[in-house]
């Protein structure tokens, strides 16, 4: 069986973090502490410690995958941890509160540590479900040879197009230039939507050019359509039936690109929220440490 | 206003680039950018979406206004708002816009020469498919955000620190983070006024509340023991905060949790020798059976001082009240019914026994409230203004002598020489000295006589203890015993009747329609309240902890605090 950060040495931290939830639970459940549950009992300290040390140990994974020569542990077993043990770390955390919220530092730093739980939970489905989708749109192409087949088709339509006129020539080049490819801002990635514009009337004497949107390259191939009714002659017709087909096919292509950015943005998009949160959390929870002894 | 864009490629011999037409935009302001919907699009990672804007006025100035914050390159320099001349030139990313001057019907002509790129895998949009949020890096806001939470959460409220007056303009400032932020939770009701004056209580840093800063409002707070007594060693680590327990949810004043007491006196006989309380963890399973304490004398200790005396339930002899009340309240309770001036009446419990105004405890069983209805204190049974009054035999015997000398004077007196008769007109006559005696002893004699009927044949003699003086003659032959009603049964304890009011008096008191003799004790034995009440975690009855019943602080036992209190002194 393939070995991933769910299943790592068959479920090793998984079970670790699962036997710890459980006794953490009964823990609670049998504890009968003098003042109503809380953070300051004796359970509510020792769950407080094991969930402030399991944070710290969460955070460093921060540090171990940017250190690839490491050899504390594999890189996966790391995974597995984190992803296992910060789902642990969560419960362990609830607990210790005793389910007491309200407006200040202690539970702005129990929101943090949720945040940043459940945007990594998001994480895991990320991780688990898009690089599957991104082979699918890519069919196994790397990135930079959609790119290339992109610049091909441009260049034979451009190559096409200068043996009928300047004009088409320049709207060709025009379009290339404004093809939107999904890339540009995380927003922009994560919308996907094809902003694409065509230069029209450009090259016209005395007629001012304006941009329409080509989406899809809808207006390319409308513009190309219109052309070819016009057409007189064999050769341009067939030109600009070829100018049609490159147009289409390049659509197709952009489309699959623009998913696939789309989808390796939203594989990005969780460790916006996760890690500065995160870096948050780290600093909540040592002011949560010492102004709870600060005024005991 | 028409702006002509020419686009040739540089470095290329390509006819076709060369030979492309001129672009012509009808407008007061050309857009530059990398975006798509630019009028002129200069696809490159340095060139913003919205880059620039280029407006010709009507005297053909060309203005150019940066958008992008780092500027616009004009002839090697950075500009963010500079009027072009012809010549002027443009970089913008790899490309570079040269300003001509406008020809014809052309405002403005600009050339454009993108550089001739060799690599085709590379279009010129290629750059824009990465990931380009430069601005807003995870560092970014790694830094922004725990900065954010270590200043408003630690940083500004730590100058509470720095003294009162920035104290105060911290936490009376709305919208200000102060010391407030570190509350764990609100402060009970009671405690409310003290507001967000954390340092009110919290005195010391990183140490616990002390019992000073309690006891800065709650003096008077008594202790458990006495604390004059060698008890107060046990309590030496005892904190206020241990049962009053402050910032947690559910706000309570009093931790109810049984251990709070349980972890004494569960082992009392082995805290102290001779502990006057038995070992006790629980009212269901483990609680002595309730002692009774009555009225009474402690002829050694304080002789003729009534006091709460705790009597031996295993010793039936002395397991009695001594009220010095003679009263039956099987009599009282006959169903059938009891005399009464207006005929044969069936008593309750409530015709006597009255709540007070709180609802908690029985009000004291007066004479002249609950018994002179129908017990009379009237001697003569012609005369209906004869009663004596009741509590006080001195006045009791001056009232008898009044009535029987106002008898002697108004007439009918067998003792009268001339029989009481005054003729009709007849003027007053002075009684002479001798006339005096006779009638004052002849009132005394009536007196004494009826002070012996009533003390010892009806009347006084129904309810009280009477005893002969030896030796005593006269008025001072008799000594009524005073009645002493206990009214709190069970002092340790507390009873609230009011929250019983749905069960009958003698669901509890269930030996007092039986009852003959007022030294019978109708208090209820613990096994009656198990019946209702269990122990904690009882779950088929009431879960009674220690606190419903019992206090800590008992009264005259001397300040809580008696370190402070002997450093006062």
């Amino acid at each position: 069986m393939h070995q991933s950060f769910i299943n790592f040495r068959n479920y090793r931290y998984g079970l670790i973090a699962g036997v710890a939830s459980l006794l953490t639970i009964a823990a609670y459940t049998l504890d009968r502490p003098r003042v109503p549950p809380n953070g300051g009992t004796w359970l509510g300290y020792t769950l407080g410690t094991i969930a402030a040390l399991l944070v710290i140990f969460l955070a460093l994974f921060g540090i171990r995958k940017r250190s690839f020569s490491s050899n504390i542990g594999t890189a996966i077993g790391w995974v597995s941890a984190h992803v296992y043990l910060g789902l642990a770390a969560l419960l362990i955390a609830t607990l210790h509160s005793g389910m007491h919220f309200g407006a200040n530092v202690h539970t702005v730093a129990y929101v943090l540590m949720c945040v940043v739980t459940l945007s990594g939970c998001w994480g895991v489905y990320a991780y688990i479900s898009f690089p599957g989708a991104m082979m699918h749109q890519r069919g196994n192409l790397r990135r930079s040879e959609f790119l290339r087949q992109i610049a091909e088709i441009d260049s034979n339509a451009l190559e096409l197009a200068e043996g009928i006129s300047p004009q088409i020539t320049q709207m060709l080049a025009e379009s290339a230039r404004r093809t939107d490819l999904g890339g540009g801002n995380l927003w922009k990635q994560l919308r996907g939507r094809d902003e694409s514009t065509l230069l029209m009337g450009s090259g016209g004497a005395g007629r001012s050019a304006h941009i329409v949107s080509n989406t899809n390259q809808r207006a390319l191939i409308r513009t190309l359509a219109e052309l070819r009714m016009g057409s007189q002659t064999r050769i341009a017709l067939s030109s600009v039936q070829k100018l049609l087909e490159l147009a289409g096919s390049k659509a197709a292509l952009l489309q699959r690109l623009r998913r696939e950015t789309q989808l390796a943005a939203l594989l990005r998009i969780w460790l916006f929220l996760h890690v500065p949160m995160c870096c948050a959390l780290l600093a909540a929870l040592v002011i949560h440490i010492v102004t709870v002894f600060l005024y005991w | 206003m028409l702006i002509c864009l020419i686009r040739g490629v540089t470095g290329t011999s390509s006819a076709a680039h060369q030979q492309m037409p001129g672009t012509v935009f009808q407008t007061e302001e050309l857009t530059i950018g990398s975006a798509p919907d630019q009028q002129l699009q200069v696809p490159h990672e340095d060139v913003e979406p919205r880059h620039a804007t280029l407006r010709v006025s009507t005297k053909g100035r060309v203005l150019l206004t940066a958008l992008s914050p780092k500027g616009v390159m004009v002839n090697g320099r950075r500009q963010t708002r500079v009027h072009l001349d012809p010549d002027d030139t443009l970089q913008l990313g790899e490309t570079t816009v040269k300003v001509q001057r406008g020809r014809g019907e052309y405002a403005c002509i600009l050339r454009i020469e993108d550089p001739y790129s060799t690599d085709d895998s590379q279009p010129a949009s290629a750059a824009s498919t990465r990931n380009q949020s430069t601005r807003c890096t995870i560092s970014f806001w790694s830094w922004t955000l725990t900065l954010g939470v270590a200043a408003i959460f630690l940083l500004v409220p730590i100058g509470t620190f720095l003294g009162p007056s920035v104290r105060k303009t911290l936490r009376s400032t709305p919208l200000v983070p102060s010391d407030a932020l570190w509350s764990s939770g609100p402060l009970h009701s009671a405690h409310r006024f003290i507001g967000n004056d954390c340092t009110a209580c919290h005195v010391n840093p990183f140490q616990p509340v002390r019992n000073v800063e309690c006891e800065t409002c709650h003096a008077e707070v008594q202790h458990h023991v006495d604390v004059r007594s060698a008890d107060m060693t046990l309590f030496d680590t005892e904190r206020c905060a241990q049962c009053h327990f402050e910032h947690k949810e559910p706000a309570t004043l009093v931790l109810r949790d049984p251990r709070l007491c349980t972890d004494c006196h569960a082992r009392m006989s082995k805290l102290k020798t001779n502990a006057l309380v038995e070992n006790s963890s629980d009212f269901g399973s483990n609680h002595p059976e309730f002692r009774i304490a009555v009225l009474g004398e402690d002829p050694i200790v304080a002789p003729g001082q009534w006091r709460a005396l705790w009597l031996e339930a295993s010793n039936p002899a002395t397991f009695k009240e001594t009220s010095h009340l003679k009263f039956s309240h099987a009599q009282h309770l006959d169903p059938k019914g009891i005399k009464s001036p207006v005929g044969e009446r069936v008593l309750e419990c409530a015709d006597c026994h009255k709540p007070n105004a709180s609802g908690r405890e029985m009000m004291p069983i007066r004479m002249e409230i609950q018994c002179s209805g129908c017990h009379s204190l009237h001697f003569d049974e012609n005369d209906p203004s004869s009663g004596v009054p009741h509590g006080d035999l001195p006045r009791m015997y001056r009232a008898l002598r009044e009535h029987f000398s106002r008898q002697y004077l108004e007439a009918g007196s067998p003792a009268r020489a001339d029989g009481g008769m005054r003729r009709p007109g007849g003027e007053a006559r002075q009684m002479s000295i001798e006339e005096q005696r006779r009638a004052r002893d002849w009132a005394d004699t009536e007196s004494l006589k009826m002070a012996r009927e009533l003390l010892e044949r009806r009347v006084c003699v129904d309810c009280h203890d009477v005893t002969r003086v030896l030796g005593a003659t006269g008025f001072d032959q008799w000594k009524v015993s005073p009645v002493r009603l206990t009214q709190n049964w069970m002092p340790r304890a507390r009873f609230n009747h009011a929250a019983h009011i749905t069960e009958p008096c003698t669901s509890c008191h269930n030996t007092a329609e039986r009852s003959k003799q007022s030294s019978d004790i109708l208090m209820p034995g613990i096994a009656k309240c198990r019946e209702c009440h269990g122990g904690a975690g009882d779950n088929s009855k009431l879960e009674s902890d220690c606190v419903m019943c019992h206090r800590f602080h008992l009264p005259n036992r001397g300040r809580f605090d008696a370190q402070r209190q002997a450093r006062l002194q």
